[in-house]
C-alpha cells in the first residue's frame, strides 16, 4: 500500500525555502556536508531537496501508516525508499544511509526496528527532520521487548534522540530541529495543561490568551499547543546540555485542509544550559509566519498588540539570538 | 559429435554454485577478490537491512569485460596475477539473494549496468521441477542455461551522473533471510573477512605491522612478485569498522610480541614467497588458540587452517609460540577449488619441501629463545639466592648444619652456573653472558669463605674435644682410684668439708668475725657451684692451689 503524499504546495516551499537555507547555513558554518536524521517518505522528496548539503541519511520508514507495526505487513514502502537511497548513493550523491523498519518511536524504544536491527547513533546528527504530520500528543502503541504494550510519545522519542547526541564524544555539535505536527490540540486536554503549569509566568500568560474573547477556540488552541511544545523542547534540550534557540512558527495548510505546526529548533552543546523562563517567553512572543503568495509573512492578529515584529528569514532571525553570536560565530 | 545449447540444462547454474559457495559469506569473499584483482586499494561492504554492497575504486570494467564476465568457466584472468579465475564468480550469490545488480566504469568510459534476475530464474527452474515431478514435462523441454541466462540477465550503458567514477558497485538485494544470522552478525562477517582477504595490519594495536609489510613488498619487489594490501571497511548495519588482519600486541604475553623474523621461501629454481613469525616472548603458548602458529595466504587468501602447518615444524609446542604467516606470491603456486591447499603441482612438492626447512629453522629459533631464557631465567634466580646467601653468612657463623645447608645449595647453583656456561646457550647475549661469569666466581668464592669457617670451628672443636678427653681421662682415673680405694696408688688430695676447714690447713688466721663472712662465701658461691660433692671437693682443692701459688708468689 503507497502512503499517501504529504507534499502541499506549503510544505514543499517550507522544504526549499525555509529549511534549505538553514541546513546550508550549518554545512557552510561547519564546513563539512551533514548527518541527516529523519522520518523521510518512501520518495525522499527532504533528502533530494538537500542533498547538496548531505552526507548521510538515518531513516525511519514504518511499513502501513498509521497501522501498528506488524511483521506480515508488505515492506514496499521501506524497499522504495531503500532503492531511493541506494541510487542517491550510488550517484555519489551521499556516502551512505541506514533505513530502519519502524515508527521512530517503537525502534527508539526497542533499540531495534522490525528486522532486528539494533539502533546504534554513532554520529552526531546534523538534522532531525521529524515530521509527524499528525497531533503531538497523539501516542503510538509499542510492543516492547518484554511484549507488553506501552505507550510512547513523540517528545520521549525526541527526548531519546537528543540524550544519544548527547553521549556522543565531540567538541562542537549544532544541529537543526525540524519538527512538524498537526496544529490540533485537545480541548479536554488544555484546563488539564494550564493548570498544570508550575511556572507563574507561563501560567499567567497562558490564561492571558483564554481570556482574550476575541481569539477564537481553533486560535487559542493552537497558541497552548505552541506553548506546550516550546516548554517540553526546552526541559529536554537543556536535560541534554543543550542550547536552544526556536525561530518563529510557521503555520501552513497541509493536506486535506489539515492546519499543521512547523517548529525551527536550533541546538548548540553547552555544559552550562538550562531551561530559561524567559527565554520560552520570548520564543511565545514570536508572531508565526504564515504562507501567502508562495511566500513566507508575518500573522498579525489585532487582538494581540505583544507580539514581536519578525523577520521571516529563518537565518536572519537565528543571526540575531545570544547563541550564534556566543557560539556560533 | 556435435552438442548445442540444449546439452546444457539451466539447472547447471544452481550445482555449480550451490557446491561451490556453501557459507554465505563465500559470495562476499568472491566479490572483494575481484576487487582485490582489479587493483582496488578501498573496498566497502555494507550489509544493510536485507541488501548488500560492495563498492570498490579498481580499474572497472567495460561492456565487453562485463560481457565476458558472465560466461561459466572461462575467465580473462591470469591465473597467477589473480585470485578468482575460475569462471564463475560472478554468480556466487545465486543462492543468496533475489537479484544481482553491478554497476562499473572505467576511466573516461561510461558507466555499464548489469542486472541479473535471479529470483526470476530460480522461479523458472522451481515450477519446471515441479512440473517434471508431475510428469507434465520431458526431458526434451526443460530450458537450457543459454536461454534462462540471455532472457533474465540485461546489460545497458548508463549516463556518466548514474555512477559518475572509476571502479565498481555490486548491489544484492532482497537477501534469503536464511542466511540473516551469518550476514547480520559484524564480527561473523568480520571474522572470515579476515581469513580471505589481503588486509592491512592494525599499526595501531599491532607494533610490527608496519615493519612486516615493509619488510615482505620489499622482498616481494626484489623478487618481481606482486604483494598487494587492500583497505577493507565493513558495515553491518550501524555498525561499521575499517577491517584488519587480526594479530594485536595483546595476543602475546606482556603485550610484546618479539621482533618479526623474515625467510624467504625459496630454491634454486626460484621464489615462491616470504614467511614472518613473531615469537612469544614468554614460554608460553599465544593466548588467542585461532592465531597459534602459521597461516599458509596466497594473496591474502587463506589456505587451509593452521593446524595444517604444523607438521613441518616438528614440535607443536614452538608452533604454538608462534604468530605468523606464510606468504605465497609465486603466480604457478595455485589454490585449489576448495581453497585448503593448493593445486597438485611440480611447485607444490617444492613449496613443501621449503616449508620443511622453514619450519625447522622457525622451531630451532624458538628452541633456542626457550633454552637462553631458561637461561636468563635460572641465572637470575641463582644470582638471587647467592646474594641472599652472601647477606645471611657471617664469618663468625657457629651453626655447622646451616654453613653445611649453604655449601649444598651453593654447590647445586653452580653446577647449574656451569652447566649454562658449557651449553653456550647464552653466547648471543652479551650482558648474560658476562653475568654468568660474575655469578660463577661470586659463588666458588663465597664457598671458599663458607669452607674456611667450617674448618676453624673443626679445629676449635677437635681442641676442645682433645682437652675435654685429656680432663676425662683424670677425672676416670680418680673415679675408679676413688672407688676401689687405691689411696696408695694414687696420692689423694685432702678433701676438705668448708672453706674454713682449708684455711684452718693453711695456717691462715681467722678471726670470729672473718670466719663467718667466710661461711658465707663458702655456702653463697662455692657451694652453689658445686653440682656434686666432688666437685665441690675439686673446687675447695681449686682454691687451695691457688692461695698457695699466691703465697709462693710471695
Amino acid at each position: 500500500m503507497a502512503t499517501e503524499t504529504f507534499n502541499s504546495e506549503a510544505k514543499i516551499l517550507i522544504r526549499s525555502k525555509w529549511s534549505k537555507e538553514i541546513i546550508k547555513f550549518i554545512s557552510d558554518n561547519l564546513k563539512i556536508k551533514l548527518v541527516y536524521l529523519g522520518l523521510p517518505s518512501p520518495a525522499a522528496e527532504d533528502i533530494l531537496e538537500w542533498i547538496d548539503y548531505i552526507n548521510e541519511v538515518i531513516a525511519f520508514q514504518c511499513r502501513e501508516y498509521p497501522k501498528p507495526s506488524d511483521p506480515s505487513q508488505d515492506r514496499e514502502e521501506i524497499i522504495r525508499l531503500e532503492q531511493k537511497l541506494e541510487g542517491l548513493e550510488r550517484q555519489q550523491k551521499i556516502d551512505n544511509f541506514q533505513v530502519y523498519d519502524g515508527y521512530m518511536e517503537e525502534v527508539l524504544t526497542n533499540r531495534k526496528d522490525n528486522m532486528n536491527i539494533e539502533f546504534i547513533q554513532n554520529d552526531v546528527i546534523h538534522i532531525y527532520n521529524l515530521d509527524f504530520c499528525n497531533e503531538i500528543k497523539y501516542p503510538r502503541e509499542v510492543l516492547n521487548e518484554n511484549g507488553d504494550i506501552v505507550e510512547v510519545h513523540k517528545f520521549d522519542a525526541v527526548k531519546n534522540l537528543l540524550e544519544g547526541q548527547a553521549e556522543i564524544d565531540s567538541s562542537v555539535q549544532r544541529f537543526i530541529l525540524f519538527l512538524t505536527i498537526n496544529a490540533k490540540f485537545k480541548s479536554d486536554n488544555l484546563s488539564e495543561y494550564i493548570k498544570n503549569r508550575s511556572d507563574q509566568d507561563i501560567q499567567k500568560y497562558l490564561k492571558s490568551i483564554n481570556n482574550i474573547r476575541q481569539l477564537d477556540t481553533k486560535e487559542k488552541n493552537i497558541r497552548f499547543l505552541r506553548t506546550y511544545v516550546l516548554e517540553s523542547l526546552s526541559e529536554h534540550f537543556a536535560n541534554s546540555n543543550f542550547e536552544i534557540d526556536i525561530l518563529p512558527t510557521i503555520r501552513y495548510e497541509g493536506i486535506s485542509g489539515h492546519k499543521m505546526l512547523h517548529f525551527t529548533v536550533f541546538g548548540t552543546k553547552n555544559n552550562d544550559s538550562e531551561v530559561s523562563i524567559n527565554k520560552i517567553k520570548e520564543f511565545l512572543s514570536n508572531k508565526f509566519i504564515t504562507i501567502e503568495n508562495n511566500d513566507f509573512i508575518n500573522l498579525s492578529l489585532d487582538t494581540l498588540n505583544d507580539e514581536n515584529n519578525n523577520l521571516t528569514c529563518p537565518v536572519d532571525c537565528f543571526k540575531t539570538t545570544n547563541t550564534y553570536n556566543n557560539l556560533w560565530k | 559429435m556435435k552438442l548445442s545449447k540444449f546439452d546444457i540444462g539451466a539447472e547447471i547454474i544452481a550445482i555449480l554454485t550451490k557446491g561451490m559457495y556453501q557459507d554465505p559469506r563465500d559470495a562476499l569473499r568472491e566479490y572483494i577478490q575481484n576487487a582485490v584483482d582489479a587493483d582496488s586499494k578501498n573496498i566497502n561492504l555494507k550489509i544493510r537491512q536485507n541488501n548488500i554492497t560492495v563498492i570498490d575504486d579498481g580499474t572497472g570494467m567495460d561492456y565487453q569485460t562485463m560481457r565476458k564476465a558472465l560466461r561459466i568457466g572461462i575467465s580473462d584472468k591470469k591465473p597467477g596475477d589473480d585470485i578468482g579465475f575460475m569462471g564463475i564468480g560472478i554468480y556466487s550469490s545465486y543462492h543468496l539473494c533475489d537479484s544481482l545488480t553491478i554497476y562499473s566504469k572505467i576511466n573516461a568510459d561510461s558507466p555499464h549496468k548489469l542486472f541479473m534476475d535471479f529470483k526470476a530464474m530460480k522461479d523458472v527452474l522451481t515450477e519446471q521441477k515441479e512440473k517434471r515431478i508431475n510428469n507434465q514435462l520431458s526431458g526434451d523441454e526443460l530450458i537450457d542455461l543459454q536461454t534462462l541466462l540471455e532472457k533474465y540477465i540485461y546489460l545497458e550503458e548508463l549516463d556518466k551522473s548514474d555512477f559518475p567514477t572509476k571502479g565498481t558497485r555490486i548491489e544484492m538485494h532482497q537477501i534469503e533471510q536464511n542466511f540473516s544470522k551469518e550476514l547480520q552478525d559484524f564480527d561473523l562477517v568480520a571474522s572470515y573477512l579476515r581469513d580471505t582477504i589481503p588486509l592491512h595490519f592494525d599499526k595501531s594495536n599491532f607494533m610490527w605491522g608496519e615493519e612486516i609489510e615493509n619488510k615482505i613488498q620489499e622482498i616481494c619487489d626484489t623478487h618481481n612478485s606482486k604483494f598487494d594490501l587492500v583497505n577493507l571497511k565493513l558495515q553491518v548495519n550501524s555498525r561499521q569498522e575499517d577491517l584488519y588482519k587480526p594479530y594485536k600486541n595483546s595476543d602475546f604475553h606482556n603485550n610484546t610480541p618479539q621482533k618479526p623474523d623474515f625467510q624467504e621461501i625459496k630454491d634454486e629454481d626460484g621464489f615462491i614467497g616470504v614467511a614472518w613469525g613473531c615469537l612469544n616472548p614468554t614460554r608460553n603458548k599465544i593466548k588467542d588458540k585461532s592465531l597459534r602458529g602459521f597461516l599458509i595466504r596466497k594473496q591474502g587468501f587463506a589456505i587451509g587452517r593452521r593446524e595444517n602447518v604444523v607438521k613441518y615444524f616438528n614440535s607443536h609446542t614452538h608452533f604454538d609460540r608462534y604468530v605468523g604467516e606464510i606468504v605465497v606470491t609465486n603466480k604457478e603456486l595455485l589454490p585449489n577449488a576448495s581453497r585448503d591447499d593448493f593445486e597438485f603441482t611440480n611447485i607444490r612438492i617444492r613449496f613443501y619441501n621449503i616449508l620443511t626447512t622453514i619450519g625447522s629453522y622457525y622451531t630451532q629459533i624458538s628452541n633456542e629463545f626457550q633454552n637462553s631464557s631458561k637461561a636468563i631465567e635460572d641465572i637470575e634466580n641463582i644470582a638471587a639466592k647467592v646474594k641472599e646467601i652472601n647477606m645471611e653468612f657471617s664469618r663468625y657463623e657457629n651453626n655447622t648444619t646451616k654453613l653445611l645447608e649453604y655449601i649444598v645449595t651453593l654447590n647445586e647453583k653452580l653446577r647449574i652456573t656451569n652447566s649454562v656456561v658449557d651449553r653456550k646457550v647464552l653466547e648471543k647475549d652479551l650482558k648474560y653472558k658476562e653475568e654468568v661469569k660474575l655469578i660463577k666466581n661470586s659463588i666458588e668464592m663465597l664457598l671458599d669463605d663458607i669452607t674456611d669457617r667450617i674448618g676453624s670451628i673443626k679445629k676449635t672443636q677437635e681442641e676442645e674435644k682433645k682437652q675435654n678427653y685429656i680432663e676425662k681421662k683424670i677425672e676416670h682415673t680418680k673415679e675408679i682410684a676413688k672407688d676401689l680405694s687405691f689411696a696408695n696408688i694414687v696420692q689423694k688430695e685432702k678433701e676438705y668439708n668448708s672453706l674454713i676447714e682449708l684455711l684452718q690447713d693453711l695456717d691462715i688466721e681467722l678471726g670470729s668475725d672473718n670466719e663467718t663472712i667466710y661461711n658465707l662465701l663458702d655456702e653463697k658461691f662455692i657451694e652453689r657451684a658445686s653440682t656434686t660433692k666432688v666437685h665441690y671437693y675439686n673446687l675447695i682443692t681449686e682454691l687451695k692451689n691457688d692461695i698457695l701459688n699466691i703465697m709462693d708468689n710471695k
